[in-house]
């Protein structure tokens, strides 16, 4: 038996820390090659591997790697198609557990509202009566004054529909800061109705122009609603106009995908590329757009694009 | 369930000499097979190597080829034989030149977030409700609130942290394959 298949010395404890060393790739080569020997031959040892290693997934998700590990976990560690996929799994499901999370904190907030009410008709009648009564007087008082102060004012402008601001072509010598906040007037919200739904659906739509540097002062900020059927509009300025068709990427900072979309078409004289997603899927935080175009079977990269997103 | 094998790799032969010396039951034989491939994968991948399920099955191939010639007179650990053909497929790996790292194609790699939310619900369904609520829970906090809400589960069901961590890793277990499966059904109707 040689030097390096010479079992470990009996009794070598192995921490926690160690083990997320030894998947991160930066422990030193004798402690490693004592770890390969008991994950090889020890069942212990190989179902903390696993626990450990699923983890370390989790911290990723949440945030809670530094920076340094970051960068490892993304080169070293995401080598395996086993953990690509737990990666997925994991951050889809942190996810949907936030959601969930969020849903069950405002329904039991109308819960316990709607409980004080029925205790205080319950217990003390009179009391809950008389302030039902004095809500609807007030009511009452307020519809009234509306009432009153519209009738008495002078007729305004006949109503007019407002339309979205035209599409502006910046000059020449702008920087891309600037384009960006000439042709995006404020993020604009419009609500359409759509056919499965009865209250308004918000949709954001925010003007992107790909960028070579991404820096504090010049990425464009988005408010993402946070309704269920929301969506964020996503418009893609084209440098240059070609009808496409064309891929686009949206990523996280940290290069996780968030949605793809393919075969899209450029629109408006093939200088636009929009790509719609549900506000649900882009959470705090910097995002990325990957744009790329299929020609002859080739897949070309047309540009990347910078957001910052920020939860209304 | 038979391990899953790239045959054109290996002869079915020695495949399948390489099973019954692992063990005489084909199915626990198999169990052992999967068990020693994915250690084998975790060792390369922590020896930074940009392929490591690609050496852990030259390992693998290779200690079936040689079985015929040490199977009745190996006595030792086959753990410490695997092992030992690992280092010997690390140290050739080390010696090439070096590769780009693997091209990996976009639509494998994309994960469309909305398809999975979609499937993971669906999938979620086929727990039970205590399960399901576990789980869901586990995830459901980050940073500190989760260090907490994770040692409070703990105290709850009377169990360590990672015994928590355990069951919940076996619950995604079976939850993986249900999701990989849907999301495939999902891609073949796009």
């Amino acid at each position: 038996m040689t030097e390096e298949t010479r079992p470990p010395t009996a009794g070598s404890v192995i921490s926690d820390e160690e083990l997320r060393s030894y998947l991160l790739c930066r422990l030193d080569d004798n402690r490693r090659s004592e770890i390969d020997q008991l994950l090889l031959a020890d069942n212990r040892v190989a179902e903390r591997v696993e626990v450990a290693e699923s983890q370390l997934i989790d911290d990723y998700v949440t945030g809670d790697l530094g920076s340094g590990d970051r960068e490892l976990f993304s080169r070293s560690f995401l080598t395996t198609d086993d953990r690509r996929q737990e990666l997925r799994l994991s951050s889809a499901l942190h996810e949907y557990a936030g959601a969930s999370t969020r849903g069950n904190v405002a329904e039991q907030a109308r819960a316990s509202w709607f409980a004080g009410l029925s205790q205080l008709f319950s217990s003390q009648p009179a009391l809950g009566w008389a302030a039902a009564g004095s809500f609807a007087v007030l009511l009452l008082v307020i519809g009234l004054t509306w009432l009153l102060s519209t009738r008495n004012s002078r007729p305004g402008p006949p109503l007019v529909k407002q339309e979205p601001p035209p599409a502006i072509s910046p000059p020449p010598d702008s920087t891309p800061a600037e384009i960006a906040r000439a042709s995006q007037p404020s993020p604009s919200v419009e609500s359409k109705q759509t056919p499965e739904s009865v209250a308004p659906v918000a949709v954001v739509t925010a003007v992107l122009v790909s960028g070579t540097l991404r820096s504090e002062g010049e990425m464009t900020r988005v408010a993402v609603p946070r309704g269920e059927r929301d969506l964020v509009r996503l418009t893609l300025t084209l440098e240059s106009p070609s009808p496409g068709p064309y891929q686009v990427e949206l990523l996280t900072a940290g290069g996780q995908t968030v949605a793809v979309r393919n075969n899209l078409k450029a629109q408006a004289n093939q200088t636009i590329v929009i790509l719609e997603v549900p506000a649900r899927l882009i959470h705090g935080g910097d995002y990325q757009v990957k744009l790329s175009r299929r020609i002859d079977g080739q897949t070309e990269s047309v540009g990347r694009y910078y957001f910052r997103a920020a939860p209304e | 369930m038979p391990p899953r094998r790239k045959i054109h790799v290996l002869a079915q032969e020695d495949f399948d000499r390489l099973l019954a010396w692992l063990d005489e039951d084909r199915e626990r034989a198999g169990i052992a097979y999967e068990r020693i491939r994915r250690r084998l994968v975790t060792i390369f991948a922590a020896r930074n190597c940009a392929i490591p399920e690609e050496l852990a099955d030259e390992t693998i191939d290779r200690v079936a080829r040689r079985v015929s010639d040490i199977g009745q007179s190996y006595t030792g650990e086959k753990a410490a034989y695997f092992f030992g053909v690992a280092n010997n497929v690390h140290h050739e790996y080390l010696k090439r030149p070096s590769q780009p790292e693997p091209e990996r194609e976009l639509t494998s790699e994309v994960s469309d977030r909305e398809r999975t939310h979609n499937c993971l619900e669906q999938c979620l369904k086929r727990f039970s409700p205590d399960l399901r609520q576990m789980i869901l829970r586990y995830y459901a906090q980050e940073k500190q609130a989760k260090v907490h809400l994770h040692k409070q589960m703990a105290e709850e069901l009377g169990i360590t942290i990672n015994t928590l961590r355990l069951r919940v890793l076996r619950l995604k277990e079976k939850l993986k394959p249900c999701v990989d499966r849907c999301l495939e059904r999902t891609d073949l109707l796009k």
